[in-house]
């Protein structure tokens, strides 16, 4: 496959699966504020902290309430990972690689990227059922791909970006907590913070998966189920292991790059939670995001970069 | 959408006006012309409420499909769609006969002509051509005289855009032996067609435009160097900004090759390769779509980003196939154009089939001073611009704007040409919610390989405004479903009628 088309493949996939992150976690972040006590700043500004883009946000806005936070993660069009932004990023990759998309895929994508276009354009702010359509258009997305190309080279690059943007999203949910700083400090295990860690679960679909498995919120066995669990389609662990299984198909067990894989697997695999948790979470999350960054740069190097002379 | 909402018999035509221009389905009378009854009738039977439904509902899907070009305003790129007319323009078969003939016989002539030019000039040597138009010429290549292309084929891809005037005789108004582009709408609006008229395809024996793809293949194929069985075909896009990124794609994904940018490729060894996610593989054939001043930064242009440096050196050893050949700028310039009767004459014998449009060469004195004295009547074209750019429209501009061409004439006459305002023929065409005359050219695409196909029809392009005749995309222009027709059927009598209406349902979607 060529280079160029792999890359574009890799993002394509990348972008979508974050525009489908990004509007999951202000839906979830949305419904919460509905019925929640913290004031709006305390809501919405760790929105747009663990996306890593509070510079750019303040360049732009006064205050992070609701209405200019989801302006920002939704339809800003100077906001790069808005999905608006997003979903136009993916777009402009698929149309580079016009060819090698199904035309159902091609299709479904196009829609949900004029849809989205159409919501930016009048400046609204997005309904609920805006943010299902966002979610719901990408998950059809993934499955026209999936169900109507070929599980060939392209296939295997979609998922391999696809599962590492899905790491790095849901590493970022978890820090999320570390942003959020309650009332009190004796709030910690109180109605107020189970609410929160209620809603980490449900931004990623994984509510009531945690409970039939855990039976009751504890911070400690949330961060367990959403850093390694090995069955749930949105946990770390998952993720990583799913890209590097497709690194495998595509270029046999022993590829170099495998190695790089095995040790962020080793490092998500720490039996010891409360270590990390005293350790402090946010420099873990922050080690996971840094490997996931080296990741990517590696695989960028090997497989796509022009520059390289074979 | 029921018959109970149909609108009279009579409607939309009969508001329909042809202001003495041609028209391709209504005759001067008012009666539809015989190769359009059909159509005319199956109107009337669908309803016009329901055909302005399934007008709205093509232009819906021809943007959810992304089915799009860029225009260029202000340095930034807009998408747009193209405008598409579900009013098909048909052709009948005897017409489109006779087009054939006309446009094998000058295709073979201009590929005849650009071996020689880069041979032994024979046709210079002899002054059926001025030497100084040539050799003045921008297509001109000084690296390409002696080169001889495989089989000696420089055109393999063409279009040759024709205009009908007001007496409805086909005329050739320019030759496209570059990059031409376009035939990916022809496929997209048939396929288009034929979910908003399935019932007329039925009925009517309309010539099929799917194959072109595999025609274009084993065009491609046949330029594979010597030796190579299976060869591997990429197609050569400037990338997704080009205006017509949307047709290499569709061409790539119809003809299962790779679609290329020129980053992608490099010279390695003395081949062509292409950049892999497992390494460098050889490229057999490029049909490029670069023009060639982009192709190789180090023989044209030297800030090229979009080509593959020492391409042309391994094209010129026969290591790599390339569609169309470098060089064949100098016989699609328009004032060489003005020569291809000539051409046609001098190397088959024969006299052209399909006329040219009259053309006045500006590097003429007398030519040149019938110009300059009534630019207000001429259309006044730059020799080597396209899309319509670089254009004076002599009845609809300004004193300024001729002064303006005045000056560039005097300053480089060489470079103009200019040619009568001839009123394009009309096609009715949905406006609103009416039905008005809008004019309409055609561009058949042309493959010349092993043997010669013609693409049955080609793009009709149409002047979507009011009263223009410029039907460039960049400039306003749609496009329509071309027909030709099998076979020229008779004109509907009765009996026939009857039977179509049983097997036709009212609203077919």
């Amino acid at each position: 496959m060529l280079s160029r088309v792999a890359d574009n493949i890799y993002w394509m996939a990348r972008y979508v699966e974050r525009a489908e992150n990004v509007a999951r976690i202000a839906q979830v972040n949305y419904l919460l504020t509905l019925d929640s006590v913290i004031e709006q700043k305390q809501q919405w500004e760790p929105l747009v902290s663990i996306m890593g883009d509070e510079k750019a946000f303040y360049e732009r806005y006064k205050i992070a309430d609701e209405s200019n936070v989801i302006r920002f993660l939704i339809t800003d069009r100077d906001n790069w990972n808005s999905v608006f932004r997003c979903l136009w990023a993916a777009r402009e990759n698929a149309r580079g690689v016009r060819d090698q998309i199904s035309d159902e895929a091609w299709l479904q994508l196009n829609k949900l990227y004029l849809h989205c276009k159409a919501l930016s354009e009048v400046n609204g702010t997005p309904s609920q059922e805006f943010f299902d359509e966002i979610r719901n258009g990408a998950h059809l997305f993934f499955g026209l791909v999936a169900d109507t190309m070929n599980h060939d080279e392209s296939y295997r690059w979609v998922n391999l970006g696809r599962y590492l943007e899905r790491a790095d999203k849901t590493s970022r949910l978890i820090d999320v907590k570390y942003f959020i700083l309650l009332p009190e400090v004796t709030d910690v295990g109180t109605p107020i913070d189970l609410v929160q860690w209620n809603a980490v679960l449900k931004s990623v679909s994984a509510f009531h998966t945690y409970l039939r498995i855990e039976r009751r919120i504890d911070p400690e066995r949330v961060v367990a189920f959403l850093l390694q669990n090995q069955q749930f389609p949105r946990s770390v662990l998952y993720s990583v292991r799913r890209s590097h299984r497709e690194l495998l198909t595509l270029f046999g067990d022993g590829h170099e790059l495998s190695a790089d894989f095995t040790r962020l697997e080793e490092m998500l695999s720490n039996p010891d939670i409360k270590s990390i948790l005293n350790r402090g979470l946010h420099e873990f999350i922050d080690e996971v995001q840094l490997q996931l960054n080296d990741l990517h740069g590696e695989i960028h190097q090997r497989f796509f970069s022009l520059e390289r002379a074979s | 959408m029921g018959s109970s909402q149909r609108l009279p018999m009579s409607l939309p035509f009969s508001l329909y006006t042809t202001d003495n221009f041609y028209d391709e389905m209504v005759a001067p009378d008012g009666s539809i012309r015989p190769h359009a009854q059909r159509l005319h009738k199956r109107i009337l039977e669908v309803g016009w409420p329901e055909v302005l439904r399934r007008q709205k509902e093509s232009e819906a899907s021809l943007l959810n499909s992304g089915i799009t070009f860029t225009v260029y305003k202000e340095q930034q790129g807009i998408e747009r769609i193209f405008p598409f007319d579900i009013i098909p323009r048909i052709i009948s078969s005897t017409e489109w006969e006779r087009l054939e003939r006309g446009l094998k016989q000058r295709i073979h002539a201009l590929n005849l002509f650009l071996a020689d030019i880069y041979a032994d000039a024979k046709i210079l040597k002899d002054k059926v051509i001025p030497e100084h138009v040539i050799l003045s010429g921008d297509g001109f290549r000084k690296e390409c005289k002696g080169f001889r292309p495989p089989h000696d084929i420089w055109v393999q891809i063409s279009g040759i855009d024709l205009i009908r005037g007001t007496d409805g005789e086909y005329c050739i108004l320019e030759d496209n032996l570059r990059t031409p582009s376009g035939v990916s709408y022809v496929l997209e609006n048939r396929n288009l067609m034929k979910r908003v008229f399935p019932k007329l395809f039925q009925s009517t024996r309309i010539r099929p435009v799917e194959d072109y793809t595999s025609h274009l293949v084993e065009t491609l194929r046949h330029l594979a160097p010597a030796g190579v069985d299976n060869p591997n075909i990429v197609i050569l896009t400037p990338g997704i900004y080009n205006s017509a990124y949307f047709e290499h794609s569709f061409l790539a994904r119809e003809m299962g090759i790779s679609l290329v940018e020129g980053r992608d490729l490099v010279v390695d060894d003395g081949y062509v390769k292409v950049r892999t996610t497992r390494g460098l593989q050889r490229v057999d054939v490029i049909y490029r779509r670069v023009d060639d001043d982009f192709l190789d930064p180090t023989v044209f242009r030297k800030d090229s980003v979009l080509g593959v440096p020492g391409l042309w050196e391994v094209y010129r050893k026969g290591r790599v196939g390339l569609a169309n050949s470098i060089g064949n700028g100098v016989a699609d310039d328009k004032v060489v154009y003005s020569y291809v009767p000539k051409m046609i004459k001098y190397y088959l014998g024969e006299d052209a089939i399909i006329p040219n449009v009259e053309t006045f060469v500006c590097h003429e004195d007398k030519e040149r001073a019938h110009v300059l004295a009534n630019l207000d009547k001429f259309v006044v074209k730059a020799a080597n611009q396209s899309g319509g750019y670089g254009m004076l429209i002599g009845p609809h501009s300004t004193k300024a704007e001729q002064e303006e061409f005045r000056q560039k004439i005097l300053a480089h006459p060489r470079e103009y040409i200019a040619q009568p305002t001839i009123s394009l023929s009309r096609v009715p065409t949905i406006v609103g919610d009416r039905l008005e005359g809008r004019h309409v050219d055609l561009r058949p695409y042309i493959l010349y390989g092993k043997e010669t196909f013609i693409l049955p029809g080609g793009l009709t392009r149409v002047a979507l405004k009011k009263g223009s005749l410029v039907v460039n995309s960049s400039q306003g222009g749609g496009s329509k479903d071309t027909w030709v027709l099998d076979t020229d059927s008779e004109p509907l009598n009765r009996s026939t009628s009857s039977q179509f209406q049983s097997q036709d349902g009212i609203s077919v979607c």
